[in-house]
Order: C-alpha cells, then sequence, then structure tokens
C-alpha cells in the first residue's frame, strides 16, 4: 500500500496512475477489448482525477474513438413530455425562508448569513427542459457505451454492510425508478452515486446547468472563522444521484474532507481505491 | 477544518434537507475523530475520515432520541427543514450541520465556493 507525504508525492502517484490507466486503456483496445478500454480510462478520471497536463483531453478523445467503433445508444430525441410545474407534495413542512431571489448585492450584504430556497430557480436549465436528467435515455445517450462510476452500494453509510464501489453506468441506471424507464420489482440494489463530480466523466452535461452569480461574491463567515473557499478554483461542482430511500447522516461541510474523499491519502484496506491503488503494480 | 459557503440544486426527484446552525455543535453529539481516539476504532462510520458526522438520526421522530437529551432540548427547537423539488435551490452557510433524504429517485448538484 502506498502512502504519500506530501502534496507533490500524491501527486507523483495520481500521474503514474492515470498513465497507466491510459497504457492499459490503449492495449485493451488494440486487443479489442473496447468496453474494458473505456472503463479503464474512466478509472484515471474517477480514482486520479486524470492528473498531469493534456492527460484528461487524452482520455476523453480516446474513449471517443473507441466507442464510435461500439454500437451507440440511440441518439436522445426527447422522449419525455415537457415537466410540468405543480405544487410540491412536501412544501408544508417548510421552516426555511423562500424569498424571490435577491439581487447580488442584498445576497451578500444579508442574505448569505443564513440558509433559503429559490423555488423554482433553475426551471429554465437545460437540465430540466430539453436535456431532461429525469430521462434515462439521455443520461444513457452523454456517456456512451463502457462507461463506470464509484457508487455507494446501501441506503446509509453508518451501516455495517456499507461499502465504496466502482459499476457501470448502465448497471446503476438500472437500479434507478426513471419516467422512462421504471425500476424492475426485481432490483433490489441501492446504490448512491454520491459527492461525484459527473460532469467531469460526462462534460456534456455541464452545458446543462447555469451557474448561479452569487457563487462570485465576496463572503465572510462570522460563525465560521475558518471558512475558506475550495481549493481548485475556488468553486467545487458535485453531483448526486439515487434512489428514494438514501439518506446523508447530518454533517458540517468541509472541502478539505471532499479532496480526501476521492484522494485520500490514508486509505483503509476496506477501501474500494486502495484496492485499485493495490492493482498499480499489475498495469 | 476548512468550511465552504454551499448552494444545493435540486434537478430531478424530491429531497428533504435538515439543517441546524454550527452553534449548536456539541449537542450534534459528533462521532470522535480518529486523532483523538484510542482504542476500538469502531464507532466512527466507515464512509467518514473525520468526525464532523453527528450520532443523531435527525430523521427519526423525537420519541427515538431519548438518548440524546441535549440534541431534544438544545437542537430540535432551532433546526430547519425543507423538501426540495424539481429546480428549486438551496443556499447555506458554511458550517451548518446539514442531513438529506431523499423522497423519491433524486438526482442534485451542489456546488461549494
Amino acid at each position: 500500500m502506498c502512502h504519500a507525504s506530501s502534496t507533490n508525492q500524491l501527486n507523483e502517484l495520481r500521474q503514474f496512475y492515470t498513465d497507466s490507466c491510459i497504457l492499459r486503456g490503449l492495449a485493451q483496445s488494440i486487443l479489442s477489448l473496447p468496453l474494458q478500454a473505456v472503463a479503464t480510462l474512466d478509472l484515471a478520471i474517477i480514482i486520479a482525477g486524470a492528473y498531469g497536463v493534456g492527460r484528461m483531453e487524452l482520455i476523453m478523445d480516446a474513449m471517443m474513438k473507441i466507442q464510435s467503433g461500439l454500437r451507440q445508444n440511440e441518439k436522445f430525441n426527447m422522449p419525455l413530455p415537457p415537466l410540468q410545474p405543480k405544487p410540491n407534495p412536501y412544501s408544508v413542512q417548510t421552516t426555511i425562508p423562500c424569498p424571490s431571489p435577491p439581487s447580488f448585492l442584498s445576497f451578500q450584504s444579508t442574505f448569505s448569513s443564513a440558509p433559503f430556497v429559490l423555488r423554482n430557480y433553475a426551471q429554465s436549465w437545460p437540465a430540466l427542459t430539453d436535456h431532461p436528467w429525469r430521462s434515462a435515455s439521455y443520461l444513457h445517450s452523454v456517456a456512451g457505451p463502457g462507461r463506470v462510476v464509484p457508487v455507494e452500494v446501501g441506503a446509509d453509510y453508518r451501516l455495517a454492510e456499507w461499502k465504496q464501489d466502482i459499476i457501470s453506468w448502465d448497471v446503476f441506471l438500472s437500479s434507478l425508478d426513471f419516467e422512462d424507464c421504471p425500476r424492475s420489482a426485481t432490483n433490489r440494489n441501492i446504490f448512491y452515486l454520491a459527492q461525484h463530480d459527473l460532469m467531469k466523466q460526462f462534460p456534456s452535461l455541464r452545458d446543462d446547468i447555469l451557474v448561479p452569480d452569487y457563487i462570485y461574491a465576496s463572503l465572510t463567515a462570522p460563525e465560521c472563522p475558518g471558512y475558506q473557499p475550495p481549493l481548485n478554483e475556488g468553486v467545487l461542482f458535485n453531483t448526486w444521484l439515487g434512489p428514494e430511500g438514501t439518506i446523508s447522516p447530518a454533517h458540517t461541510v468541509s472541502s478539505c474532507l471532499l479532496w480526501l474523499y476521492l484522494f485520500s491519502i490514508k486509505l483503509t484496506d476496506q477501501d474500494p481505491f486502495y484496492n485499485f491503488y493495490g492493482k498499480l503494480a499489475f498495469l | 477544518m476548512i468550511h465552504a459557503q454551499s448552494t444545493k440544486v435540486q434537478v430531478v426527484g424530491y429531497k428533504t434537507v435538515w439543517l441546524a446552525p454550527p452553534s449548536i455543535s456539541p449537542s450534534m453529539h459528533p462521532y470522535p475523530s480518529r486523532s483523538t481516539k484510542t482504542g476500538e476504532n469502531n464507532q466512527l462510520p466507515k464512509g467518514s475520515e473525520l468526525g464532523n458526522t453527528s450520532q443523531v438520526d435527525v430523521f427519526s421522530d423525537v420519541d427515538q432520541l431519548q438518548t440524546f437529551p441535549t440534541f431534544i432540548r438544545d437542537v430540535v427547537p432551532i433546526s430547519k427543514s425543507v423538501t426540495l423539488g424539481p429546480g428549486d435551490v438551496l443556499f447555506f452557510p458554511p458550517g451548518w450541520w446539514h442531513a438529506m433524504k431523499s423522497e423519491t429517485t433524486s438526482f442534485s448538484l451542489s456546488i461549494w465556493f
């Protein structure tokens, strides 16, 4: 097991792992194992962030070429009716203010000091209209065949049987209940894609959202003296996709924790990422 | 610990979010962090590397929380909750305790800054 003692050492490991995946993926492609090749390239993104100059571009380019030789999912053609605004069936219990969107300045001076909800703020985003993230068909189409994603297995990370795994995107989507692809009654798997930037793996999803201007506000946090924006360019995106009943227990947000989650330098032997680092020797 | 401002955008389905301010942290009964613990380390959930996770199941009925009297006394009266639907955006400042429960298949996006 490898332990990195400094950021530089960690980054060297990440780049080594990334390059190993690229070589292995290309070898698998030459050996006519395209699905395995795509999954191997995904591991470089999921585990090591495709670290190194030009690596992400190289991986995306290779993946596109490998996938083009496979039967593609049918092009998405908007099979769902538009989402109709309807009353929130749970809104009666709300104890958080739901104001009209504040101006940038009033957000900075007043609203940012306490939680608030902007109802329907993202209603016109492509992700809710013509590129619907509620459509399994659309989510298949942005990924293409062979892709894999990191998931939590189990409804709550405090449970003894809870674990992490890396599984096929198609298998993951089939475990969820979608309008255009209902979950089969026999599928009892509970997979939760949590705290993962899916937009890094499937970049076209990034075009489906519009980042609110509020994130550019200059804020202080009197209740939290340790406040500091996340390291990577000050903004950190994460996506969370899972079935009914998945729970995140009460916790506080730490951008440091998130970084450790993906690139932990103190992996335990129960951690699937440990096993992937352990496989370095076999690449 | 480094904390960030947090924005959560609900894109698909419904998700209930529970929130409480940083000032009530002692009454949240956080798991002891690995660095301060001695002996057995089976108290900390596998998914958490740091002791920033509460032992209290905030979504359970008050009747089931009798083992955490300070939580009932200090946190329950001031905690807040909301169920986000498609297109809703939630903002909360750094350091706030938060828990989430998916009511349906749920797809959300968080932006930390």
